[in-house]
């Protein structure tokens, strides 16, 4: 799958779905009523905090890569790098429950009998149309942020990781915990070939998937490309008239 | 940023396939493609391995990741 956003055709280089969020009027929206901000607003916080975690891993993998070119001596210390690495799966774990939040604010509270706290629950509850299948469409997305619940709940700890193939070091990192038999080390769970994760790889990866939800071609979640239709319905449901977005993608 | 990092993936993780990203040099374009395989040439036969960890005061065994 190939995406392409440019400043001159979309206007911006974020996703698709900040376009459709910053087109919907106000007076479909129930932002006021849920005491949240505008969807748009929901959208571009998160991806302001995304970008500048990403921007923080990003610094420290290439400072530490130069740092670490020929092999230590000894000390092999990447805590800053990790801890930026810590910071950032955070940051995409608190992006899904952002999107929550800007499903909530399409929810008249007047309407619904709904009381969750958490916004996952209470847009369902509410059975708002197409939140079923946000969920389904971000199962790969939440099943890719496990480390964080690892980290959070389980004592995980992140640890550094690096192999020389002969020109400079690659970094990477793997989640740490005792197997069945105690012994610590990589995660059976999260890395289930007992290999690292190369910050080149799971960067780019992350990133992606933050914006699109999952690479699978039917995804219709409310990352990218398919928010439109999600959209859609929920308007249709309201029988409002469909917003008017660019179809470019 | 994320555009300019190198193909510095791990052996174990070539067929999992991966994600490129590409900023045009005027930034007013980004392009993404995924899976994408790529073909990654280690310069050596065997690689070495660093791995940083923490005791945690009782545990003597560990395992280490393999490349």
């Amino acid at each position: 799958m190939k995406i392409t956003r440019s400043l001159s055709n979309d206007g911006t280089l974020c996703p698709i779905a900040l376009n459709y969020l910053g087109g919907i009027p106000e007076k479909y929206v129930f932002f006021r009523e849920q005491q949240q901000r505008h969807p748009a607003s929901i959208y571009n916080l998160s991806l302001d905090k995304l970008a500048k975690a990403f921007a923080a891993v990003i610094q420290e993998y290439v400072r530490d890569t130069t740092r670490f070119s020929v092999e230590p001596n000894g000390g092999f210390d990447i805590n800053v790098l990790l801890q930026a690495q810590e910071h950032l799966l955070h940051c995409l774990q608190e992006h899904l429950d952002d999107c929550y939040l800007i499903l909530k604010t399409l929810v008249d509270p007047a309407k619904t009998t709904a009381r969750a706290i958490a916004a996952n629950e209470y847009v369902v509850d509410s059975k708002l149309p197409g939140a079923k299948s946000f969920a389904q469409a971000t199962d790969e997305y939440r099943g890719s942020l496990t480390i964080v619940n690892k980290l959070k709940h389980n004592q995980g700890r992140l640890r550094g990781y690096g192999i020389y193939p002969g020109d400079g070091i690659y970094l990477g990192y793997f989640l740490e915990e005792p197997d069945k038999d105690g012994v610590v080390g990589p995660s059976p769970e999260i890395h289930p070939n007992q290999g690292a994760f190369s910050f080149a790889r799971d960067l780019r990866w992350r990133f992606s998937w933050s914006i699109l939800g999952s690479w699978s071609k039917q995804s219709s979640g409310l990352f990218g490309v398919s928010i439109k239709p999600l959209f859609q319905v929920v308007l249709r449901h309201n029988r409002r008239p469909t917003i008017g977005t660019d179809s470019s993608e | 940023m994320i555009s300019e990092i190198a193909n510095a993936i791990f052996p174990r993780e070539v067929n999992a396939g991966v994600a490129t990203v590409h900023l045009t040099d005027d930034g007013q374009e980004l392009t993404m493609r995924f899976p994408e395989h790529v073909q990654v040439a280690y310069r050596s036969a065997t690689v070495r391995a660093v791995v940083s960890t923490v005791g945690d005061g009782f545990s003597r065994q560990f395992k280490l990741p393999l490349p």
